[in-house]
């Protein structure tokens, strides 16, 4: 997975004050893991079910890209 | 509910039903039409209300009236498709039964270009039919005017389920009720048009392309139903036949696509490099295709034609960059450790604009986060095998699926599926045994974008050319697991001197990853020692190397392990 640029980064730290850097790393992870995950080839982990991470790469999504509201209302205005 | 029609006047009921059939004007004096009917619904008297009637009548605008707009265009659009499938009925009837007739005439004649001919004509028809199609799916909204029918009725039906003939208990109340109904319903209308507008745009037709696309079938066809005739692979002017070479319009040459803004063309299979030669015809082999189908995150509209293929010279661009990147070639690149295979690896580019979008032929999606393209790993094999080389079905080590989605632009890999019924070289990683196996069920695969530059290609290659359960190459710019044998990248704290033991080697840890200013806080995976500790490794976040992302190179143990993996798969005989 290409690595989210520099300028994309700072971008959404100087437009959204309440993310962290440790926010865009996490949520990173987590799309790479949920990604990986994906592939009909992936072969299943050993041991116990991973702890489930889908609702809080959704709402690390929102914090960092904003809710589809807020989105919306960009977009009309 | 009671409703009052009458004598030739049309009720709501109507006309939620059929449509306005005549106007389709949206405009309180259209809706003076329907005031008396609404009241008799909701239980008012049919007199005249001035408190009451202007919020009635707003209602009915926005509501019923513009529910009665969308069904008819709905239907209008319905009876259309019904005339365009009889249209196509006829022509899927006639068309075989006229050639089977005209092919009696070409024995008759002797003549070998009444095929070419009748190629030109169909390829015409054909061609002409394939842009009224495109032209026809994005005029006739036919699933948004239904939707929108559809949930304005709801409106209205909610309505009338609250306030049929109770509208006289609670006045306050009830136009409260019509406000909120005739404000939802405005919502609705403003959102469809927004989306009319947005997707508002001329159509673009690409005239050449589509004559190009069609030829070939057309040409197949004809032959196939007139015995004893050879492919006329073009048009025939006059009664002049060019003869094109034999094989052109199969898989395996294809006929060319023009980019009108470079005028280039491309064959639909190009043999870049023919890499080793071998008995079985099996060198290590990368593809590079243009990815046909993209599966967006539309529910309306999961399937579409990706904008690649009506972009040759981008494609071609971008194929040139990957082989640089790939080869070493960048400016001022550090890393060149493929280029000395260069000479065994073949490459084939794929680029077939014929392709209608289907999920069979889906090889990239947009990916929900983080604006990534996702490569569709169980679709690339099969696909790629209906394409020939020397007779062969293609089959790739690797394969690169180019994509121009215009709004995710992040690449992505998939790492190989070896089969592990085939040999290889047996190797031994923090003492688990494991196989640098040489063929696979699914290559690896990458959705490159076609805006991808510097290390994108490369970095995505480390990733394609691992393998799943035999030792994989992860990204180390994220806190990564070592899940799935992962090769470059181990867990734990704190950070001992030995990273691993690879194929009886020991590699040693970057303790610091100071060239990125150390691994952050709280962070529990770390990495192998560098080649060249100044960058970061390729597969780090290699925008932030000092200087240029072409300074990176591959860690230790990456580099020795996707060396021998290569060396693996190239010994297959």
């Amino acid at each position: 997975m290409e690595p989210l640029k520099p300028e994309d980064i700072g971008k959404i730290l100087a437009s959204r004050p309440n993310v962290k850097i440790e926010d865009i790393h996490e949520y990173q992870r987590l799309v790479m893991e949920s990604l990986r995950a994906r592939s009909p080839f992936a072969p299943k982990p050993e041991g116990p079910a991973p702890a489930p991470g889908a609702d809080r790469l959704d709402e690390l999504h929102e914090k960092i890209f904003g809710s589809p509201e807020e989105k919306s209302r960009e977009r009309v205005t | 509910m009671p409703s009052a029609k009458k004598s030739g006047q049309t009720t709501i009921a109507e006309l939620l039903s059929q449509g306005d059939a005549v106007t389709g004007h949206r405009s309180r004096e259209e809706a003076q039409k329907y005031l008396s009917d609404f009241k008799s619904v909701v239980g008012l008297p049919d007199a005249p209300e001035p408190a009451l009637d202007p919020y009635l009548a707003e209602f009915l605008v926005e509501a019923v009236l513009s529910a009665a707009w969308y069904q008819r265009r709905y239907l209008g659009a319905q009876r259309k498709v019904y005339a365009y499938i009889a249209l196509n009925g006829f022509l899927i009837a006639a068309i075989p039964l006229a050639l089977i007739g005209l092919g009696t005439l070409a024995e008759a004649l002797k003549t070998n270009a009444l095929v070419g001919q009748i190629t030109g004509v169909l390829t015409g028809i054909l061609a002409l039919q394939k842009t009224l199609s495109t032209w026809y799916a994005s005029q006739q909204r036919y699933a948004v005017w239904y939707k929108s029918a559809a949930d304005l009725k709801s409106i209205y039906y909610a309505f009338i389920q609250s306030w049929g003939g109770k509208a006289g208990t609670d006045t306050a109340g009830f136009v409260a009720a019509l406000k909120n109904g005739s404000a939802a319903a405005r919502q609705l209308v403003n959102a469809e048009q927004l989306d009319f507008y947005q997707k508002l745009a001329l159509p673009t037709f690409d005239i050449l392309d589509m004559l190009a696309s069609t030829r070939s079938t057309v040409s197949t066809f004809v032959t196939s139903i007139i015995p004893g005739t050879t492919p006329a692979n073009v048009a025939v002017v006059g009664r002049n036949l060019m003869v094109t070479s034999p094989g052109a319009g199969a898989r395996s040459g294809g006929p060319a696509v023009t980019d009108q803004k470079t005028d280039i063309r491309l064959p639909t299979v190009s043999v870049l490099a023919e890499g080793e030669t071998k008995p079985n015809d099996n060198p290590y082999t990368i593809v590079i295709i243009a990815n046909p189908t993209l599966q967006t995150t539309s529910s309306q509209q999961p399937l579409v034609a990706d904008p690649i293929l009506t972009q040759p010279a981008s494609f071609q661009a971008c194929v040139q960059y990957a082989r640089d990147a790939l080869f070493g070639r960048l400016p001022g690149q550090a890393e060149r450790f493929l280029a000395q295979f260069e000479t065994k690896i073949r490459v084939i580019a794929i680029f077939d604009p014929s392709l209608t979008p289907s999920s069979a032929t889906a090889l990239v999606a947009e990916y929900p986060y983080g604006g990534i393209v996702q490569p569709l790993q169980d679709a690339f094999a099969s696909l790629i095998a209906t394409y020939q080389v020397k007779g062969k079905p293609i089959k790739a080590d690797v394969a690169f699926a180019i994509t121009a989605s215009g709004t995710h632009t992040r690449s992505s890999a998939y790492y190989t599926a070896d089969d592990e019924s085939s040999g290889g070289t047996g190797f031994k990683m923090d003492g688990k045994a494991f196989t640098h196996r040489q063929v696979n069920v699914s290559p690896g695969v990458v959705a490159l974008h076609v805006s991808a530059t510097s290390l994108v290609a490369l970095h995505e290659f480390g990733h394609a050319a691992s393998s799943w359960t035999n030792g994989c190459i992860t990204d180390l710019y994220v806190d990564s697991t070592d899940d799935y044998n992962a090769v470059n990248v181990r867990v734990g704290r704190p950070i001992p001197q030995a990273f691993a033991t690879y194929a009886g080697k020991t590699y040693q840890s970057d303790l610091t990853r100071e060239c990125l200013n150390g691994y952050p806080a709280g962070w529990k995976s770390y990495h192998c020692a560098e080649a060249d500790d100044r960058y970061p490794a390729i597969m780090d976040d290699f925008w932030l190397a000092q200087g240029k992302p072409e300074n990176c190179k591959h860690d230790k143990i990456t580099l020795d392990f996707l060396t021998d993996r290569l060396n693996s798969i190239m010994s297959r005989v």
